[in-house]
């Protein structure tokens, strides 16, 4: 990077944290530092939103997922709007007028203290994993661009979000994230715009889609059927998409406390469903748009030398060892036939060269889906852009960390330490305890960043299946909890860890694509919890209270 | 007056219900017809 990437990339970082700190300071109580004093406009809930949900991953994994795989990402994303509508009719009134700190604070209103501890705590094991996935996503770049090792830059990245994240609560993230959108988005239509202008002459925005759709890129919409056969194992169509992603974005927009936590500091219930259904209508065109920033960049290589393999410091690595002579027989006839224009047989030799890659360095998948954008924006885009693009990949990442640290403490503080530990804090105190359980969680996200390098498959897709190992079984409790009365504590408690094993088991077994698990974890909590409360099984069992 | 007081504060839940309608119709016609305009850009550069 050139001195004025550097220091655009330092200005954008450096004065996020200032205006977040500076923003903290008005916050010196439990509703200031986790709702807010419930005092945010529809807009700023839109745009901390839309901030939580859009992390670095978002922008660093969607653009070389719709290189290699096409736009049919985009259909993960369809079932969003129509769970906005469901939150706006059954969650949002529920938390608001029972004024709750956690989404899980209602679980307990309705069934009892097991069932809202279970929940906050698979809650917690979730979020707390992904959220270190979200701190290595940017921490790669680093890594990469500088040949830092890793394990340090994790640590430098976790480091600098935690000062503004502890001493700033719910306020600080959502204001900064109001700023790192408006940074995010300028940056990315940037993005967009040069790679049309660095098309060869003559070639303009629509003959680059029509050289990218010769490939089989353009697949916006898929039906996911195999032959005669719907294929359970294809990730991306428009079944799993409306269906699935519609169980999944109910699950993480109306249960998962780093986003329930974002429209609880609406002033009124009107301002959180207006941000939210606002959401619904932002959030698949804006996807669209990233993944088309991703099928440009692929026709800009139909026309330019793509590197063989977009991850520079893992063929650093692989050539130093005996596979060497392997690799450069590779690149010299990936050379051959860009100049011969045998576009067919680049593919077969990238896969060749990963292989060989494989081989070289043990134990990893040789996935350079995340490298694909920021391997562009370093070779192609000119001084300046550069830094502003890597500071958009930050600032996205700090978004959604800063909200995730948030609701972690939040739930540690209100579901646990101010139930279990001490129930009797006064209010310095605890907001004292919150922000130490800020850093805690900030500190815990870090390790997770230390072993999350290996994780392969894109980033993006970790941290959804993560989400769907839980999520599925969090939705289950809270529709079971809005729809069916009869049900009581005791049996939504047992189907919920019985269909958590269940869920667990059927991931490994490998039998459907991760989106439908959403499904089956919320159907078998439902189901299982039905049959439990009817056939009177634990009606002998008695269960302590805390 | 009171008459006309009270079938005003009658009248606001069921507004309100109404007003919350044409949000919902909104998003979810805003999605399908993104769904189709999507449909025939796959077809077009297929």
């Amino acid at each position: 990077m050139s001195t004025i990437d550097w220091f655009i990339l330092a200005i954008t970082l450096s004065g996020i944290i200032f205006y977040g700190v500076y923003k903290s300071s008005h916050t010196k109580n439990l509703d200031g530092y986790f709702l807010s004093n419930t005092s945010l406009p529809w807009y700023m809930v839109l745009l901390s939103i839309m901030g939580t949900q859009a992390s670095a991953i978002t922008f660093l994994s969607a653009p070389g997922q719709a290189y290699t795989d096409g736009m049919r990402f985009v259909q993960y994303y369809f079932g969003l709007p129509l769970a906005m509508v469901v939150i706006c009719i059954f969650f949002v009134p529920v938390f608001k007028k029972l004024k709750v700190y956690t989404a899980y604070e209602f679980l307990e209103n309705r069934f009892d203290v097991k069932t809202r501890t279970l929940t906050s705590a698979l809650f917690l094991i979730s979020r707390g994993l992904s959220t270190g996935i979200s701190i290595y996503a940017p921490s790669i770049i680093l890594s990469s661009l500088l040949g830092w090792n890793i394990y340090y830059t994790n640590l430098i990245m976790g480091g600098l979000l935690i000062i503004y994240t502890m001493s700033g609560g719910a306020k600080a993230v959502a204001y900064t994230q109001k700023l790192q959108l408006i940074i995010i988005i300028t940056g990315m239509f940037l993005a967009g715009y040069m790679v049309v202008k660095l098309l060869p002459v003559g070639m303009g925005f629509t003959e680059a889609l029509q050289s990218a759709g010769g490939y089989g890129k353009m697949n916006i919409i898929t039906d996911g059927m195999q032959g005669n056969h719907f294929d359970w194992k294809d990730k991306y169509n428009i079944w799993s998409g409306v269906i699935g992603g519609f169980f999944l974005a109910l699950s993480y927009f109306g249960t998962d406390q780093s986003q329930v936590g974002r429209y609880l500091t609406a002033k009124s219930d009107r301002e959180s469903k207006i941000g939210l259904l606002m959401n619904g209508f932002i959030k698949v065109p804006m996807q669209f748009l990233i993944l088309l920033v991703g099928v440009l960049v692929f026709s800009f290589y139909q026309y330019h030398k793509a590197p063989v393999y977009f991850d520079e410091s893992k063929v650093v690595i692989a050539k130093n060892t005996v596979y060497k002579e392997s690799l450069i027989k590779i690149e010299q006839q990936y050379d051959a036939a860009i100049a011969g224009k045998d576009y067919p047989q680049l593919t077969q030799l990238r896969n060749e060269y990963k292989t060989v890659l494989k081989k070289a360095i043990p134990g990893d998948d040789a996935n350079d889906t995340n490298f694909i954008f920021l391997r562009f924006v370093i070779d192609n885009l000119p001084k300046g852009l550069v830094g502003l693009l890597i500071a958009v990949i930050f600032l996205a990442a700090w978004g959604s960390i800063a909200a995730a640290l948030n609701a972690l403490a939040s739930c540690t503080v209100v579901d646990f330490h101010k139930k279990f530990i001490n129930k009797n804090c006064d209010e310095q105190k605890d907001y004292r305890i919150s922000k130490w359980y800020t850093l805690f969680w900030g500190l815990f996200s870090i390790v997770v960043a230390m072993f999350a390098h290996n994780i392969g498959n894109s980033l993006i897709e970790a941290v959804n299946i993560l989400g769907s190992l839980f999520y599925g079984v969090i939705l289950g409790i809270f529709l079971v909890a809005f729809w069916i009365k009869r049900v009581k504590g005791n049996a939504v408690f047992i189907a919920s860890l019985l269909s958590e094993v269940l869920i667990i088991i059927i991931f490994q077994l490998n039998i459907v694509s991760f989106l439908w698990l959403n499904v089956i974890g919320a159907l078998l909590v439902i189901l299982l919890s039905l049959l439990i409360e009817s056939l009177g099984l634990l009606k002998n069992i008695k269960f302590k209270s805390a | 007056m009171d008459q006309e007081k009270n079938k005003t504060n009658m009248d606001a839940p069921k507004n309100d219900k109404a007003y919350w309608k044409k949000w919902y119709v909104a998003v979810i016609v805003f999605l399908l017809v993104q769904v189709v305009l999507y449909y025939l850009i796959t077809i077009h550069f297929k």
